[in-house]
């Protein structure tokens, strides 16, 4: 018998202890779940449906500033969209120039959310275009 | 017994859920219902979802090709030109790919006035020279050109030249082409299929070993009508002889949705009797080794190809050479306009004097030969659009070429090519003679209008030409109507401010229009007030005070009417003057046969 209700998929796919997928049995972990796969994926590659993000034509901004204003306007987008009881606490975009460690022509994206009207609620990815 | 869980896992499968949107929304639904506690997040954002899209989508692209394939198996929702070419075979309708065009010619010759000789006029182009525009659109001769022929041969004298021309000469558009092919064994329903695109016609067919074959509407068509030309005395009116001649050698044509046309042959071997209309099954069904035991046998496995082994389905072609001739061309760029035709691309003709010519005399005769369209040659279509195809196939389905129906006889018979004689009305009725008889009654019409009885050559040739349409259980009664030559009388009060005259003369036209035989229809019954109705319609007719109908027999005031006695009173009731279908009214002689009076 499940001792949680299962509410999605942890990705990426793994074999569970009940012989099925491994799933998120907390709305934290299935969120951040939810999150990063929308970010992760491209407007166009699901079928019919539109969810995806528009990263990829921000990577071809000619300048840092443009690349910054452009990433944080998609990622306020997808939010407001898909996840609209979900606040951004932080957003910071980071290139070569901020830290050595990024590879050239390669943006790292931290974001800090939390739940709207929950408190202490709060989580962050972080990832790299 | 089924336990509540298990009741669940069946229940509310949505089998009309075919789209996208809506498998997702089942789909949901069922993980919902059936796995509540396994799955929660149905976000667009999930995995979850985006795996079950997929399904969906999977769902989705098999429904629409099932409905797609679905679509394309009938005629009014096919969208595909291949399958719509295949439902409409199915239905009978043959597409007929490009129609060529038709023009009218004219040769001429011209040649000095003075100083010529007879040889301009001494030759014949013959029929298939072909004929071209600038443009390279070809037309072929249709009739022999006959210059030493007065017919439709108009001369003129022009100063110093002498022109001649022949008028009325018919093109069609197209060009002949040939093809040999070697066949070795003989193979069932050999196909032979078409190098070039639009094929016209197919002009003949023939083989190496001196044999002809015929084209035919379908291979189980054994019989195929055959004109003789009709040499007896009714020839005037029956130039032909209809008959029906085997053709065990004959093929029919198909053509594929991309207009290639493939001839395809029979399937049996000219030894086998052709008479055969059906083959004895049990000469296939049965082994030889069990037929006639008591107890039982085992069904033997039936190869259809025994079947195909007789003539019934005609001949296939062995260790020969075919020559297929053909015309190809059409479309609507053969409709070329007026004087459009100029040139003699390929000029065959003959001269009717060529022993006593000389080759400078020829060459000077053939030299001034010209040729031009005065009018525009018209007629020629492209192939069927798909549209056009599903509307023809519709129609040819509800034609079916074959007499079932009284309608249909009526209609069949109206449809028999003139040369074999042309019935003016027909009717049809069942032959209270047979049990399964058909009566058709057919009626003629002399030269100057009248009716009269058709030739019985005529009769054979209906009955000829019938017997390929009906049923093998109908037999067919085909005789004469019975004609009924009327005098009608009739008595008006005119109006005195009109001329007396005057009304009764456009009365009496009136009633030759309405009796004029193009009008009337065997059986068909006369209507005193219709008459009556008519005549008031005449401008200062007061009142019609009688209408009086005579049966006018044998000789009456020296002219000639039908035999036949109609008696008015036994068929007049009510003011309607009835006939059976086999009889039909007929004012023989309007001008003395209606009589109209002025009553004071």
């Amino acid at each position: 018998m499940l001792s949680a209700p299962q509410i999605n998929f942890k990705l990426p796919l793994n074999v569970g202890n009940l012989g099925a997928f491994e799933m998120n049995d907390n709305t934290k972990d299935a969120v951040r779940e939810n999150l990063k796969l929308t970010i992760l994926t491209t407007k166009g590659e699901r079928v019919i449906n539109d969810v995806g993000s528009k990263y990829n034509f921000d990577v071809f901004t000619q300048t840092k500033e443009e690349v910054q204003t452009a990433i944080i306007s998609h990622t306020n987008e997808i939010i407001n969209t898909y996840f609209p009881f979900l606040q951004i606490d932080s957003l910071d975009v980071f290139t070569q120039d901020d830290n050595n460690a990024i590879e050239d022509n390669q943006v790292y994206v931290k974001l800090i959310y939390s739940f709207k009207g929950i408190e202490g609620f709060s989580d962050q990815i972080n990832f790299a275009i | 017994m089924a336990t509540q869980s298990e009741l669940k896992r069946i229940a509310d499968i949505k089998y009309i859920a075919r789209d996208f949107d809506t498998l997702v929304t089942v789909l949901k639904n069922h993980l919902k219902y059936q796995f509540p506690d396994s799955y929660k997040d149905f976000s667009d954002t999930s995995s979850g979802i985006a795996f079950l899209e997929l399904v969906a989508y999977v769902g989705d692209i098999l429904n629409f090709y099932i409905d797609k394939q679905f679509n394309e198996l009938f005629l009014s929702t096919a969208q595909e030109r291949k399958n719509l070419v295949a439902v409409a075979k199915n239905l009978g309708y043959q597409i007929r790919g490009k129609s060529a065009s038709n023009a009218q010619l004219n040769a001429t010759v011209t040649y000095p006035a003075t100083g010529s000789d007879t040889a301009n006029l001494e030759f014949v182009v013959l029929k298939g020279s072909q004929v071209t525009t600038s443009n390279g659109v070809k037309f072929e001769i249709v009739n022999d050109i006959d210059f030493s022929s007065t017919s439709n041969r108009t001369v003129s004298v022009n100063g110093a030249n002498t022109t001649v021309s022949i008028t009325g000469n018919t093109a069609v558009n197209g060009e002949t082409k040939q093809i040999l092919v070697d066949v070795q064994d003989p193979v069932s329903f050999y196909k032979i299929t078409l190098p070039d695109q639009d094929v016209l016609e197919i002009t003949s067919v023939t083989s190496s070993d001196s044999n002809t074959w015929y084209q035919v509407d379908y291979l189980a068509q054994e019989n195929q009508y055959h004109g003789v030309q009709n040499d007896y005395s009714t020839s005037s009116s029956v130039p032909f002889i209809l008959t029906l001649r085997k053709v065990p050698r004959r093929f029919i044509i198909e053509k594929n949705e991309n207009n290639i046309t493939t001839l395809t042959f029979g399937s049996g071997t000219i030894s086998t009797s052709d008479d055969d209309f059906i083959p004895n099954p049990s000469d296939f069904l049965l082994p030889y080794t069990i037929r006639g035991i008591e107890d039982g046998f085992t069904i033997p496995d039936i190869d259809p190809e025994n079947f195909l082994n007789t003539g019934t389905l005609g001949a296939a072609p062995n260790h020969t050479t075919m020559t297929i001739k053909y015309r190809t061309g059409g479309g609507l760029a053969s409709n070329v306009a007026s004087n459009a035709i100029q040139y003699f691309s390929n000029l065959q003709y003959r001269f009717v004097i060529s022993t006593s010519l000389s080759a400078s005399q020829r060459n000077r005769a053939i030299s001034s030969l010209s040729i031009k369209n005065p009018y525009p040659a018209i007629g020629g279509q492209d192939e069927e659009t798909n549209e056009e195809i599903r509307q023809y196939a519709s129609k040819s389905f509800a034609a079916q070429n074959r007499v079932v129906t009284i309608q249909d006889y009526i209609v069949r018979s109206m449809t028999m090519p003139s040369q074999f004689g042309a019935p003016f009305r027909v009717q049809a009725r069942r032959d209270f003679n047979s049990d399964f008889g058909i009566q058709i009654i057919v009626i003629g019409r002399a030269l100057d209008g009248t009716l009269c009885k058709t030739q019985d050559q005529l009769k054979i040739n209906l009955g000829n030409y019938l017997s390929k349409f009906k049923p093998i259980s109908d037999s067919l009664n085909i005789t004469d109507a019975n004609i009924i030559n009327l005098r009608v009388s009739f008595g008006i009060v005119v109006n005195t401010a009109y001329n007396r005259d005057l009304v009764l003369g456009n009365c009496l036209i009136m009633l030759k229009d309405y009796f004029k035989i193009d009008n009337w229809q065997m059986g068909e019954s006369i209507v005193l007030s219709d008459i009556s109705s008519e005549l008031m319609r005449i401008q200062g007719v007061m009142s019609v005070t009688n209408i009086g109908i005579d049966n006018l027999v044998d000789i009456f005031n020296g002219n000639t009417y039908s035999s036949y006695n109609f008696s008015i009173a036994g068929h007049m009731k009510n003011n309607i003057l009835t006939c059976d279908q086999d009889e039909i009214f007929e004012v023989k002689y309007p001008d003395l046969d209606l009589i109209g009076g002025i009553v004071s």
